[in-house]
């Protein structure tokens, strides 16, 4: 999936990504750089991809939960090749001897809201983070960018989405809506978010756990750097909500791996002051296994949770990382 | 504790290598702002602790490596009489290596670490500051200046000819000798002396040929006998003082043997400090001693002694000597052979001796002339030690023993005094000799003997009141007084002139004795002539019994005659004794037997050149029962032959370096006048006429001088350097002949001279190997500067001032490769604590799977949307 070759390719359904060029110098459109050019491009390539992605995702997902409540019956459509078959109004069938497929309304119930983590451990800006705009991105930026594009795929999907960002508070609490207008609103305040403060994830997930409506989706952006055990309770009380859960769990490769190998002086980005000065090697096996064991408790709690963890890897272009997502919900779909 | 490349040391900032390099690392410590700082911290305080430690312990290695390697460069060296001891020394800089690491990691504080600094630094500059004062005090100890005079005393006594190996001790001293010789400056001199009985110098005073004194070294023996230490290093402080140098070292190759150190006499070693201290600089005594073997082979004989001290011809006389095993192992000898001079040489069989065993081997040798013979004992094995398997020992053989029997109780109505047991027991009527020869041969050898060898004891008789001056002038060696009641004035003065110019008396008095008289009898010098005064005599009564004691018998002669199962003196029985009040002021008086009630029987003292004895008993039966034993016989003879001696000449010697004996002037016993001797000292020049020199061969042919002074009775021989066990023969100016005529042991030589054989035996000691103790040396060290050198390198270094003592590089090196091994293994092992390379890997995002899956899918769907 070549950029390049796919750049000449510009896309009608974007016009917002034009801005971009000078997006970062106005600061009313300054939004629309999350809307990075190339990786809408590249995602726009994928528009069936991503649409009958999204539709996987989103009705797909609910249908089950809910059947008859959410999808109105619109019209009957000749069949083509490529429809589901699933789709076939076999009772149609048997009266005319060809294939309609049932044309739903195109409304939707869902409601998704993204939570975006702020806390001052976001900031952290590794060097082997995936660049953006020839930019590398901190965790945040990532976050940021992950936040923008479901919010862009989500409301061209005509989907309900609401945006909290939070850091030991919530800072912005936008409910859940579905038009233009409102995503704008939504990728401004994505783009306003600054980090800061501590991380105390727990306490506020169970805050927004009963600000958000039931039954809605839940979209966690953060990297979950929080004690283990008070954040799965917190994740349960999503559940418990009826909430759908999506974890978007970023971190960025040198919080994974811990490459240093010299002397260094360790500063915490969040308020608490500390500094260590170390050497690196000498913690290495120990800090990776206590992230590993974090990672494996996080990842083996939302199995049991039935939420669907997707680790984020800042390393991995996002874009490529919210198709190879969203590619993974299809396939969990079908 | 000194340095040999002190300079090597500014190395030591090398420590700080690995310090700068840490200190450098933190101070570059890349500021990283990071997030997942939980993990960290948790990791942090599980692993803080170790890992400081760990890194403490890693920097200390490397410090403590680079520290030993430095100090190992430079050459650490320890005086063999370190100031400071080099196990402070080196821990003390391994210590602050230690200090300046384990600050530098575990310092809470910048200023903490510091003044740890500051402190490690300050140690090793104090360490470093301490070795070089060391150095100059070590330099200004062992200074000597560049040229010296250094006198080599080599230890030439008998057991340095031990051999081990084929190559004997005195050899290997000399290859020392060599050593030092070799090592010693071009401009230094030497002088060499081999240390026996007495020193011999080899060059008057330390010259500097080399080639000279390396010949002379290899054609060295040892002169035997015990080294005199003393002399030796008193006659090498001669040596040097004629030397051109300040500076003087003595230096003695030695096997340890204890004998001729003298370490127990301090006077002697205070005099050598007097001594060593005449010289401008003191000299160090320096020792060398060769490593003596533990186990050797080795007989001594030794000891030679007679049975009797006066030997005629008329009856055999046992010839004792004493083998001793002084090794460490068994030897079997084929025997001992005893070589007479004048052909006999037998051979008697010895058995095996244990190590630390004596063995008594005797001969037993009827002479036939009289004259002096030179007897050889030599035991027959191939031990390790050979000079000591032999001994030698000159007997004179007098030809009769002249005896004038004054009988003081002529007019004894029974005519069977006391006179007649005492001539009877000298001189029986009937051949003795023959009667004591037949076990040694035929009959008709004996008869032959018998007429050669007539009695030895030839007794004149006459009555106490008959008795003239005249009579004094013959040949008499003994005159016994029997039962004599008083003599005239003349004639007692006589008489006392004859003991003190070396006549026998033996006093007997009875009944009519005249306490006056005897207790007043004076010697020319005007002391007592009796050893004791008479008190009063005493009669036992006839109910009790007095005894004769065989207990305590001081007596050298009375010991035979008294030993029990051979005596019956114990039956004496006494009626009447003197008592004796012995002289407790004259200490030359001694008790030589007693009564069995305790009183004293035999007492007797050397006056003058002579031997006064005094018994308490009469000869006579009415006095005693003692005329009736069978020891009485042997006891008169012993007795009178033991007063004899006296006049006998010294012949036997043991190794010394000044022997000075005298002898009479002639065997006719004349008193020189004392006029006669005055004139002629006064006539003449006194040394000619006082001092002549005489020729005396020592056993290896060498000629060397003694002096015989006249003086008014007696010549006095004076020989010096009787250093070589064996016979010496000394040759008579031709002027004494005259005087010499007839002298008992001096013999016609084959050239017409007068001759007198003389023998030097071993020192035992010297068969013996007993080394010289720490603690004796720590004696003599406490009046001369005294170094043991415990290896050559040592030796030569003390001599030629370099600093005794060895280096301790080696040591440092292997703690350094100890060390570097030590680092290798904790640096591996923490490695292996940390997983480095190892560690757990985070599985967060199979993203590359899922990357791919994705590319197959949109692959697949795009190629889905082409189709229609």
């Amino acid at each position: 999936m070549d950029g390049r070759t796919l750049s000449g390719h510009s896309h009608e359904a974007l016009p917002m990504a034009q801005g971009h060029g000078n997006g970062s110098g106005n600061g009313k459109l300054a939004y629309l750089r999350l809307l990075n050019q190339d990786a809408l491009t590249r995602i726009s390539r994928l528009e069936f991809l991503a649409r009958s992605v999204m539709e996987g995702f989103i009705s797909g997902r609910h249908e089950s939960p809910y059947k008859g409540a959410s999808v109105e019956f619109a019209e009957h459509r000749q069949y083509v090749p490529g429809d589901d078959i699933r789709d076939l109004d076999w009772r149609v069938y048997g009266k005319t001897d060809r294939y309609y497929v049932k044309q739903y309304k195109e409304e939707t119930n869902l409601r998704a809201t993204i939570l975006l983590d702020g806390s001052g451990s976001m900031n952290y800006s590794g060097e082997r983070a995936s660049p953006v705009n020839g930019e590398i991105p901190n965790k945040l930026e990532y976050a940021r960018y992950l936040a923008a594009t479901l919010t862009y795929l989500l409301v061209n999907q005509q989907d309900a989405v609401g945006l909290v960002t939070h850091d030991t508070e919530i800072r912005d609490f936008i409910p859940a809506r579905s038009n233009a207008r409102h995503m704008r609103v939504l990728l401004q305040h994505i783009e306003a978010l600054e980090s800061k403060g501590d991380t105390s994830l727990a306490a506020v997930y169970h805050d927004i756990a009963e600000r958000v409506p039931r039954r809605g989706m839940v979209i966690i952006i953060s990297d979950l750097f929080d004690e283990v055990e008070p954040l799965m309770e917190a994740l349960h009380h999503f559940r418990y909500r009826k909430h759908e859960v999506v974890v978007l769990h970023v971190m960025a490769d040198e919080e994974l791996t811990f490459p240093f190998d010299s002397w260094s002086d360790f500063r915490d980005l969040e308020e608490s002051g500390i500094q260590e000065e170390l050497d690196p090697l000498t913690i290495r096996a120990e800090y990776l296994s206590r992230v590993s064991a974090f990672v494996n408790r996080v990842e083996m709690g939302c199995g049991e949770l039935e939420i669907d963890y997707v680790p984020m890897n800042t390393k991995i272009p996002f874009e490529i990382a919210i198709s190879g997502f969203l590619a993974a919900r299809r396939g969990q779909q079908k | 504790m000194t340095f040999l490349n002190s300079f090597i040391l500014a190395g030591l900032v090398a420590v700080s290598i690995p310090i700068i390099i840490h200190l450098f690392n933190r101070r570059k410590a890349k500021v990283i702002e990071w997030g997942a700082m939980q993990f960290l911290l948790d990791s942090l305080i599980h692993r803080k602790r170790r890992v400081l430690i760990e890194e403490a312990i890693l920097m200390a290695l490397r410090c403590l490596l680079l520290a030993a390697l430095v100090l190992a460069i430079a050459r650490p060296f320890s005086p063999v009489q370190p100031g400071i001891s080099w196990l402070l020394m080196l821990p003390l800089v391994l210590l602050s290596a230690v200090l300046l690491a384990v600050s530098t990691i575990l310092a809470r504080s910048r200023r903490w670490r510091w003044f740890l600094y500051t402190a490690g630094g300050l140690v090793v500059v104090a360490v470093l500051l301490a070795t070089q004062a060391e150095r100059v005090l070590q330099l200004e100890k062992w200074k000597g200046g560049a040229e010296q005079d250094i006198a080599i005393i080599i230890d030439g006594s008998d057991s340095m000819r031990l051999e081990i190996g084929g190559l004997s001790n005195f050899k290997r001293a000399i290859a020392k000798a060599h050593l030092l010789i070799d090592s010693l400056g071009e401009e230094d001199h030497v002088t060499i002396v081999v240390a026996g009985s007495t020193p011999h110098v080899m060059t008057l005073q330390p010259v500097s040929a080399r080639s000279d004194i390396i010949e002379k070294l290899d054609e060295l023996e040892p002169v035997g006998g015990v080294m005199q230490v003393v002399d030796a290093t008193v006659a090498a402080v001669n040596s040097l003082s004629r030397g051109d140098h300040a500076a003087k070292k003595i230096v003695i190759l030695s096997d340890r043997h204890k004998f001729g150190w003298e370490t127990d006499n301090l006077q002697r070693w205070q005099f050598v400090s007097s001594v060593l201290d005449k010289l401008p600089t003191p000299p160090r005594l320096v020792t060398r001693f060769l490593e003596v073997p533990r186990t050797f082979r080795n007989l001594s004989i030794r000891n030679a002694q007679l049975s009797r001290t006066l030997i005629g011809r008329d009856r055999p006389v046992t010839i004792g000597v004493t083998v001793e095993n002084t090794g460490s192992e068994e030897v079997e000898p084929e025997g001992v052979e005893f070589r007479i001079a004048g052909g006999l040489t037998t051979t008697v069989p010895v058995g095996p001796v244990q190590p630390g065993e004596s063995v008594e081997v005797e001969l037993r040798h009827q002479f036939e002339k009289a004259g002096t013979y030179a007897v050889t004992a030599r035991v027959i094995t191939n031990d390790d030690l050979r000079v000591d398997d032999e001994t030698h020992h000159v007997i004179q053989v007098v030809p009769s023993l002249p005896v004038l029997l004054v009988d003081g109780n002529t007019g004894s109505v029974e005519g069977f005094g006391g006179t007649m047991f005492l001539q009877l027991a000298l001189a029986p009527p009937f051949d003795l000799s023959s009667a004591a020869n037949e076990n040694e041969g035929e009959p008709g050898e004996a008869e032959i003997a018998a007429e050669q060898n007539p009695a030895l004891v030839q007794v004149d008789v006459v009555s106490a009141p008959d008795l003239s001056e005249d009579d004094l002038l013959m040949d008499y060696r003994v005159v016994i007084l029997a039962d004599v009641p008083r003599l005239g004035a003349p004639v007692a003065d006589a008489l006392g002139r004859f003991v003190a110019a070396g006549g026998g008396l033996w006093v007997a008095p009875g009944r009519r004795a005249e306490v006056e008289f005897y207790n007043q009898w004076k010697l020319p010098d005007g002391r007592s002539v009796l050893p004791a005064q008479l008190v009063e005599r005493k009669t036992v009564e006839a109910d009790r019994q007095v005894g004769i004691s065989t207990e305590n018998v001081n007596h050298v002669a009375m010991q035979k005659v008294a030993a029990k199962g051979h005596s019956d003196l114990a039956s004496a029985s006494v009626a009447a004794y003197w008592e004796l009040k012995v002289n407790v002021d004259d200490a030359r008086s001694s008790i030589g037997m007693l009564l069995a009630n305790g009183a004293p029987m035999l007492v007797e003292k050397d006056a003058g050149y002579g031997r006064v004895a005094l018994t308490s008993l009469s000869v006579d039966i009415a006095d005693s029962n003692l005329p009736t034993l069978f020891s009485f016989l042997p006891l008169v003879h012993e007795l009178t032959y033991h007063l004899a001696a006296p006049d006998l000449v010294p012949l036997n010697y043991a190794q010394r370096s000044v022997v000075r004996f005298d002898m009479p002037h002639n065997e006719t016993g004349e008193i020189p006048k004392q006029e006669s001797a005055g004139e002629m000292s006064e006539e003449q020049d006194p040394e000619e006429t006082d001092r002549l020199v005489a020729d005396l061969v020592a056993p290896d042919g060498t000629l060397q001088q003694g002096t015989v002074e006249v003086q008014q009775d007696r010549l006095v021989v004076t020989l010096v350097g009787m250093d070589q066990p064996g016979i010496y023969h000394l040759h008579f100016p031709e002027s004494l002949e005259g005087d010499l005529v007839g002298l008992g042991p001096v013999t016609r030589s084959t050239d017409g001279g007068q001759s007198l054989p003389l023998s030097v035996t071993r020192a035992p000691e010297e068969s013996r190997l007993e080394l010289l103790s720490d603690t004796d040396q720590a004696s003599i060290g406490q009046n001369v500067d005294y170094f043991a050198a415990g290896n050559d390198a040592e030796m030569i270094a003390a001599v030629v001032d370099e600093v005794p003592g060895h280096e301790l590089w080696k040591y440092l090196a292997v703690a350094a490769l100890l060390i570097l091994l030590a680092e290798c293994f904790v640096t591996h092992w923490i490695t292996r604590q940390r997983k480095v390379g190892a560690e757990e890997k985070v599985e967060f995002v199979s993203e590359g799977e899922r990357l791919s899956s994705f590319r197959e899918r949109a692959q697949q769907m795009l190629e889905t949307v082409r189709t229609p």
